[in-house]
């Protein structure tokens, strides 16, 4: 019996090593759950003078669920700083399809724009 | 036709000492003499006689061509506007149809479209 | 000035003596010191208040639920309009706290708390009565338009608070396709565009007469009032003000009192592109599909440029039968313009569309500059009266109760239907100086019936007075009008004298007669060197100026903006109105802080893993 558990163990590790799952935890390149990916989101300038301006914006939604409403989303605010209103991001994403919209806000109008049209994404 | 504080409508000039219209002697109207605009659909949309001629982009000759096709109806001018348009001018209007069967006959010519009329709001 | 309540369209039959190029005037440029009132800084909005708007079915209980869920305090409610002024908790942030409050169903609308400081109200003496662009429900004096005034307060393009952002159009030029602008009235001069350095000294030009002066031969004052809505100097103590407190506007002659053609047209959209302007505006119309002009408007739109025009006045539906052009062209840098009533009502005579038609602007009642002073006359007195001429008053039959009208008729009972004398060679004239001014035309209405091609009515004028008709200057017409007045005119440029006698004739042979002549509502309109004259005006000519300023200043304010950008802004920032609803593209009255307001939605967004 003893010789059998432990040729069970070692068949386990073996197995286990096989699928490269590691035993306790630990992220590591090349996909497996719990991994993010890096990924950058891009947008044409908005033209507003009022967005390129102290107090404007944009602000990047986040989902995993398709045509999502933005108020339940992730955010990340790109304000207006150092003299200009940036035009990209880099969002942390899990594996995984995510869905993003940006919205454009300014001091006239902190409630912002409607959001751009929904693009999706899939993290490896 | 404009909604002023006069009201003033925009038509086409009439001829200087021309018949308004028939006269009808003595028999009274039977209401009071009326203001009221004449309805849109009377308003003349052309000037008599006119018409923009579109040539081709790069005609040489083209009064040749043009005064061949419209001589016969008097052609009082052909001035230059833009865009290889011209403006012609005739003292005898056969009609937009004729002038048209003139143009698609003449090879300079583009297109042709009456020289329409346009009324202050 | 008389005004006539009655609405009257008429028909021109009568031929106009001769146009006669009048004097070039100089243009007078005049700068004024343009007061500034200090705004305080930003935020515009309190940073953690919002007001919350919820439908109409939902339960006080479920107002305050709703609050308390997000954590924030309910401070009041707003009554009468039912919004519910609400303190966020500390951390939300108006952004977020809009985008939270949006996604509950029980709410229609929230926006921020915006502070409002000292905004920018211009100085000029008749801005009480510019309804359009602050509409306090003020009654506007020498109205023609008689109802919803006074109007609603508030029902305006907002101007005031976008003024506090933006008042200086000089960056775009707006090009006014017109009857011309008397470029030395007083409140124009400064704002005219400067064509100098480009060959053209007087700020435009006359594709009608075919010269270098845009000044109106005719007196028709038409693309003056059009101009000073667009951009009449603002805070200068004086007149009115446009849109644009500051702009440069190309005067461009296309229409004359009797009209324009394609031809005049195409030749200034063509010229206003080549000049640098950015913004045409054409309050006319015509019911033809033109593709000329249509050619025209796509080269403008390739140039980037903007076309605003007039809807058209005769109640239509541009979308059926009766169409309306450029109204009904489709390109998408041409927006089109309906009238609105001081009480954001569709004006009764404006045309509409549901997708000709894009917007709504004020169009009713509106003061703005015009040419020069009109010289009316009631025929009462100083005038000389030959055989049947006679000053009568006489009840006319029109739309609407009508009061009885002052005319000058022959034979004396003509009202009753008499009938002229035979052998009949009357005259009635009176004498007018003219000599202050660039130019001058007399316009009246008559009914007419003679015997045709035998018995005459006349018109006439003598520049060194008397019997008008002992000159050279005389017209002719014979026949009947069908019992309909007419409009008649006559180009008195070459009258500009201190003894102008202007008159009427009638003559017939030894046989047959009729009713003879019925003449009214006679008036010299004029243009004077720096006039500071001003006319109150109906029409979606009107309306057309309001958009095509505010164009201008939409594009002053984002000078980085794409025409499309401009388009946007106007047609998404303005305000929904029940009478636009429907009938219109956008269903919205244009609002100038609404459109500052508006953001375009990010395009262009791309995803990359890195």
């Amino acid at each position: 019996m003893k010789i059998r558990t432990s040729v069970m163990l070692v068949y386990s590790v073996a197995l286990v090593t096989l699928l490269g799952l590691a035993a306790c935890g630990g992220g590591g390149g090349g996909g497996g759950s719990g991994t993010t990916s890096s990924v950058q989101v891009s947008w044409t300038a908005n033209r507003e003078t009022a967005v390129n301006s102290p107090g404007g914006g944009y602000k990047v939604y986040y989902s995993s669920t398709a045509g999502f409403n933005i108020a339940s989303a992730n955010v990340i605010d790109v304000p207006y700083a150092a003299g200009a209103t940036p035009t990209s991001t880099t969002l942390s994403l899990l594996t995984g399809t995510h869905y993003i919209k940006v919205i454009a806000y300014s001091t006239l109008n902190p409630g912002g724009s409607t959001p751009s049209a929904e693009i999706a994404i899939t993290a490896p | 036709m404009g909604q002023q504080g006069r009201g003033r409508a925009i038509a086409v000039l009439a001829l200087a000492a021309g018949a308004i219209s028939a006269c009808t002697i003595n028999s009274p109207p039977e209401t009071a003499p009326r203001l009221r605009s004449m309805p849109r659909a009377e308003q003349a949309d052309r000037v008599p006689g006119e018409y923009i001629v579109t040539l081709k982009a790069a005609v040489n000759d083209y009064h040749q061509e043009v005064r061949s096709a419209y001589a016969g109806f008097g052609i009082i001018h052909m001035k230059p506007i833009e865009n290889n348009r011209y403006l012609l001018k005739l003292e005898r209007d056969p009609g937009l149809s004729v002038i048209k069967q003139k143009a698609e006959q003449t090879p300079a010519i583009e297109s042709v479209q009456p020289n329409f009329i346009y009324r202050a709001q | 000035m008389r005004n006539i309540h009655v609405m009257r369209k008429l028909v021109l039959i009568s031929a106009i003596v001769g146009l006669f190029f009048g004097a070039v005037a100089t243009a007078v440029s005049v700068q004024f010191p343009v007061r500034q009132v200090k705004s305080l800084p930003a935020p515009s909005y309190v940073v953690d208040e919002l007001l919350v708007k919820f439908k109409p079915h939902v339960a006080g209980r479920f107002k305050a639920q709703a609050i308390e869920t997000h954590g924030d305090r309910h401070i009041r409610e707003l009554t009468p309009n039912g919004y519910v002024h609400v303190k966020l908790k500390p951390g939300t942030g108006v952004t977020r706290g809009m985008t939270l409050y949006k996604a509950d169903s029980n709410i229609e609308s929230v926006q921020p708390n915006y502070i409002y400081h000292a905004t920018a109200v211009p100085n000029d003496i008749d801005y009480g009565q510019m309804w359009g662009l602050k509409n306090t429900g003020q009654m506007i004096s020498a109205a023609s338009y008689p109802t919803n005034n006074p109007g609603v307060a508030g029902q305006d393009m907002d101007m005031e608070a976008a003024w506090d952002h933006v008042k200086d159009c000089n960056s775009r030029v707006v090009a006014v396709l017109d009857s011309g602008v008397n470029y030395t009235h007083q409140d124009l001069a400064a704002n005219m565009w400067d064509g100098t350095a480009a060959g053209f000294p007087n700020h435009g030009f006359d594709f009608l007469d075919n010269d270098n002066d845009p000044m109106p031969q005719d007196a028709y004052g038409h693309g003056t009032h059009v101009a000073g809505t667009i951009g009449a100097v603002g805070n200068n103590n004086l007149g009115t003000t446009g849109v644009c407190w500051q702009a440069k506007i190309m005067a461009l002659r296309v229409l004359s009192a009797s009209g324009g053609t394609t031809a005049a047209i195409t030749q200034g959209v063509n010229f206003a592109v080549a000049h640098g302007a950015k913004v045409i505006n054409m309050s006319l119309s015509g019911s033809t599909f033109d593709p000329a002009f249509n050619t025209e408007i796509t080269n403008a739109r390739n140039n980037g440029v903007i076309v605003i025009v007039a809807a058209g006045n005769e109640a239509n539906n541009n979308d059926v039968a009766s169409t309306v052009y450029p109204c009904n062209f489709s390109q998408d840098n041409l927006i089109c313009v309906a009238a609105l009533d001081q009480a954001y009502a569709l004006a009764t005579f404006s045309n509409f569309g549901a997708t000709s038609v894009d917007v709504g602007a004020p169009g009713v009642n509106a003061k703005s500059a015009w040419p020069g002073p009109t010289i009316s006359d009631d025929f009462t007195s100083g005038w000389t009266l030959t055989g049947a001429f006679t000053a009568v008053s006489c009840d006319l039959d029109g739309p609407g109760p009508v009061a009885p009208f002052r005319m000058l008729v022959n034979p004396a009972n003509w009202c009753a239907f008499g009938s002229y004398a035979n052998n009949a060679n009357d005259v009635a004239y009176k004498t007018f100086d003219l000599s202050s001014f660039l130019h001058a035309r007399l316009g009246f209405l008559f009914f007419l019936d003679t015997q045709l091609n035998t018995d005459f009515a006349g018109t006439a004028y003598k520049s060194s007075g008397g019997d008008p008709f002992s000159g050279m200057n005389i017209t002719e017409v014979s026949g009947t009008t069908n019992n309909f007045a007419v409009e008649g005119s006559a180009d008195l440029n070459n009258c500009r004298t201190a003894t102008c006698s202007v008159g009427f004739r009638l003559r017939s042979d030894a046989a047959i007669i009729d009713f003879g002549l019925g003449i009214l509502d006679f008036q010299i309109d004029t243009v004077e060197m720096n006039s500071n004259v001003y006319q109150v005006l109906n029409g979606t000519s009107m309306a057309s100026p309001h958009v095509a300023g505010l164009a201008a200043l939409i594009w002053s304010y984002n000078p980085s903006y794409t025409y499309p950008d401009v388009v946007n802004s106007v047609k998404n920032g303005g305000e929904p109105i029940a009478a636009l609803s429907g009938i219109t593209t956008t269903g919205r009255a244009v609002n100038a802080m609404g459109s500052l307001r508006y953001i375009n939605p990010p395009s262009g967004v791309a995803v990359v893993i890195q």
